[in-house]
């Protein structure tokens, strides 16, 4: 935690995105230096052994992977964002929110007979306001992001557990609660593609070009590296701020609708691995911890490593205690490489 | 008096000597005011009132004993958590861990009682090279903790897949001990609050553990390596959380490789509740138990009160979000207080400019250390 020597990055984006630069040698190098490639190579090996254990079927692996793990990656999108102003922002409430907005919708919805647009303008409206209240609580009561998301998060657990409780239809009558349409465009989709992938895809490219053009991301980088220098060059430190924490509170509300459509409706601990998980996407993709450097492809391809991993220790069928030892292993053993490519700089 | 930031959470000094010069008893009170721990012990305070209003049969020497005995392992894990914190780092493992202790306790130390003591020596030893891997390969323990609380949790439920297992009876006798006067869950919670206090601030490891929280560089100068100090801190929070989990199976009975994922966010939250502050090297272990008190009394008090326990999150939740407002109005106070004193009682006591806590490195803690070698 804490801003440490290593976060100073003299440039903002990542190294890959810098190919205009000349020779062959040079693009080899920026290659090899490039934070997502740790991940990208595991993620590829690991899709080999699962698609070989899986009779060979590479297409159907990758295609499972990029639907499954679409709904981590557009979370670990709204993470990075977080992670990348710096000063140990971090913005845990994230399960509590998708959670949330996933009985949001689907009491608006109701099956199908409520009005769809609603749901989602309430649903990104609610995602606002709890990406303001986080911001609120950690610029105006100088709270540390983790205990302020994670207090804010506790009131939005209660509130859907005690909404669950006295609407019971809502807790239980779950089953296709948000609707056709939403559950189309979870689980459906064109030409062998899923509409998940597209819209992860999609997301990922808008999120990098983003970080590459925009004055935003010029701004949340320059501020995640120093909050002193960034402060006391204009930059309006708060605002960014609150943006970051809307866009992450945005994206669980939405994927919140998304997964209930998926799973065919709310579940009280559907979010539970997306609070950590989030975060661990966003570490193995590249992106500091402390903030300033931020990649958007190597939190995609992050997500997609960490399903394979799942789907991996799956169908190895052991015992869960194996599994979980397996995954525990396999992230220490690549973060140590992560950790070790950054010593090296 | 050095300038040594890490003077102040025992602060009785902080204030006394400049009272005696003659600032008055203001100054005093002030001080009192400002104390990082006091939002805890106020809290404490009024949750042991609303207590005694709703439920007076808690006050008897029964009531407080079956209060107090189910916050032993919170206690335990908010200091454990609190020596990682001070040492710059942060554990989301600490769940899993007393899960796996508990789960050890549960089975090997009842059945065969050497191999369970060489289960726990094992836990302790996996638990330094975490932190040796974390401070050499230079990784942030935010998440290397959360990859090996899967590794905890993975060799808990390999050892018992299911909630089940036999608590060896001394542990439960240890912890369940009849007191003279005092219930024993009290003193044990007063003992870990002033042993952990002792730790951190009068033995060499804990200021070694400390200053590596406060100024990493400094620690690599003076001694043989921030390698050590973490090793040491790790070790520390194993040991803590060993005799957490032992408190905690007296108390269920039986093994559950899940029974401590709780204790994960409610430590931190303690601590920050307590006065500790993420970066390290500030260290309110007073405070930090107070904090887990309070959270502890916090689901007690919902009981007694039938709020629904869908709310306690929520009130746990809004507790501290008010306990932080609280500490951030008197912040203001606060530098009003010091802008007086260094007026009052001259420049001696200009290394506590207001606001230092928020910038650990301005305040050098190297004085200290040139007599240290680990």
């Amino acid at each position: 935690m804490g801003a440490t020597s290593e976060s100073f990055q003299p440039h903002g984006a990542p190294e890959g995105s810098h190919p205009a630069s000349g020779s062959v040698k040079d693009l080899l190098g920026s290659a090899i230096r490039y934070r997502g490639l740790p991940v990208l190579i595991g993620t590829v090996i690991l899709w080999f052994v699962v698609a070989l254990h899986s009779h060979g079927r590479f297409g159907a692996t990758l295609e499972s992977t990029l639907t499954v793990g679409a709904f981590l990656s557009l979370v670990g999108l709204g993470q990075m964002f977080v992670v990348a102003a710096g000063s140990g922002n971090i913005d845990l409430s994230v399960p509590y929110v998708l959670t949330f907005g996933a009985y949001l919708a689907g009491g608006i919805i109701n099956g199908g007979s409520g009005s769809l647009l609603l749901a989602v303008v309430v649903t990104v409206a609610f995602g606002l306001a709890v990406g303001v209240a986080n911001a609120t609580v950690i610029v105006h009561l100088n709270v540390p992001p983790i205990v302020a998301t994670l207090a804010v998060g506790f009131l939005i657990e209660s509130g859907y557990l005690e909404l669950g409780t006295h609407q019971s239809n809502l807790a239980h009558n779950a089953s296709n609660q948000l609707g056709n349409t939403v559950s189309n465009v979870a689980t459906g989709g064109f030409g062998g593609f899923s509409y998940m992938a597209v819209i992860a895809i999609g997301c990922v490219v808008i999120a990098q070009l983003i970080l590459w053009r925009s004055w935003f991301a010029r701004r949340l980088l320059a501020m995640g590296q120093s909050l002193a220098a960034a402060r006391l060059s204009g930059v309006a430190t708060n605002r960014i701020t609150v943006t970051v924490y809307c866009i992450s509170a945005v994206m669980a509300a939405l994927v919140g609708v998304l997964l209930g459509g998926y799973i065919g409706g709310g579940s009280l601990d559907m979010g539970t691995s997306y609070q950590l998980g989030s975060v661990a996407v966003v570490i193995l993709g590249g992106c500091f911890i402390s903030g300033g450097v931020a990649n958007s492809p190597g939190v995609g391809i992050a997500a997609m490593f960490l399903t394979l991993l799942i789907t991996l220790t799956d169908i190895l069928n052991v015992s869960p205690g194996v599994q979980q030892i397996i995954e525990g292993v396999i992230i220490v053993g690549l973060l140590s490489v992560v950790g070790s490519a950054r010593n090296v700089e | 008096m050095p300038a040594s930031r890490c003077e102040q959470p025992e602060s009785g000094r902080r204030t006394h000597p400049h009272g005696t010069r003659g600032t008055g008893r203001s100054v005093a009170l002030r001080g009192l005011l400002l104390r990082r721990d006091l939002p805890s012990a106020v809290l404490v305070i009024a949750l042991l009132a609303v207590t005694a209003a709703v439920e007076p049969a808690v006050f008897s020497y029964e009531g407080l004993d079956l209060t107090f005995i189910g916050l032993v392992p919170l206690v335990c894990a908010a200091v454990a958590q609190l020596v990682i914190m001070v040492g710059g780092d942060i554990d989301l493992s600490i769940g899993s861990a007393f899960g796996l202790v508990n789960v050890i306790c549960a089975t090997s130390l009842n059945s065969h009682p050497v191999i369970g003591v060489l289960e726990l020596l094992g836990f302790v030893a996996a638990y330094v090279a975490m932190g040796a891997l974390i401070e050499l390969r230079r990784l942030p323990s935010l998440v290397m903790t959360f990859a090996f609380g899967f590794v905890w949790l993975g060799l808990a439920l390999v050892i018992l897949p299911d909630p089940g297992g036999t608590v060896p009876t001394w542990v439960t006798t240890a912890f369940g001990a009849t007191v003279p006067w005092v219930p024993e869950p009290i003193l044990l919670i007063s003992g870990f609050a002033v042993v952990s206090w002792m730790y951190l601030t009068m033995t060499r490891p804990g200021r070694l553990i400390r200053a590596i929280g406060a100024r990493k560089l400094s620690v690599q100068q003076y001694t043989r390596g921030p390698v050590n100090v973490k090793i040491l801190m790790y070790a520390t929070a194993a040991v803590v959380i060993i005799i957490g989990g032992l408190a905690l199976s007296a108390q269920s009975g039986s093994g559950d490789p899940n029974s401590g994922q709780s204790y994960v966010l409610v430590s931190i939250a303690a601590i920050i509740l307590g006065g500790g502050e993420f970066g390290g090297g500030l260290a309110w272990p007073v405070g930090a138990v107070l904090g887990a008190v309070a959270f502890g009394l916090v689901s007690t008090i919902d009981t007694y009160l039938s709020i629904s326990s869908n709310l306690v999150s929520g009130v746990e939740g809004a507790i501290l979000l008010i306990a932080l407002g609280l500490r951030r109005s008197l912040r203001g106070l606060e530098i009003r207080h010091v802008a007086g004193r260094i007026l009052t009682v001259g420049d001696s006591d200009g290394d506590e400019a207001p606001g230092n806590e928020d910038v650990p490195d301005l305040v050098s803690v190297a004085p200290e250390l040139p007599g240290a070698s680990l």
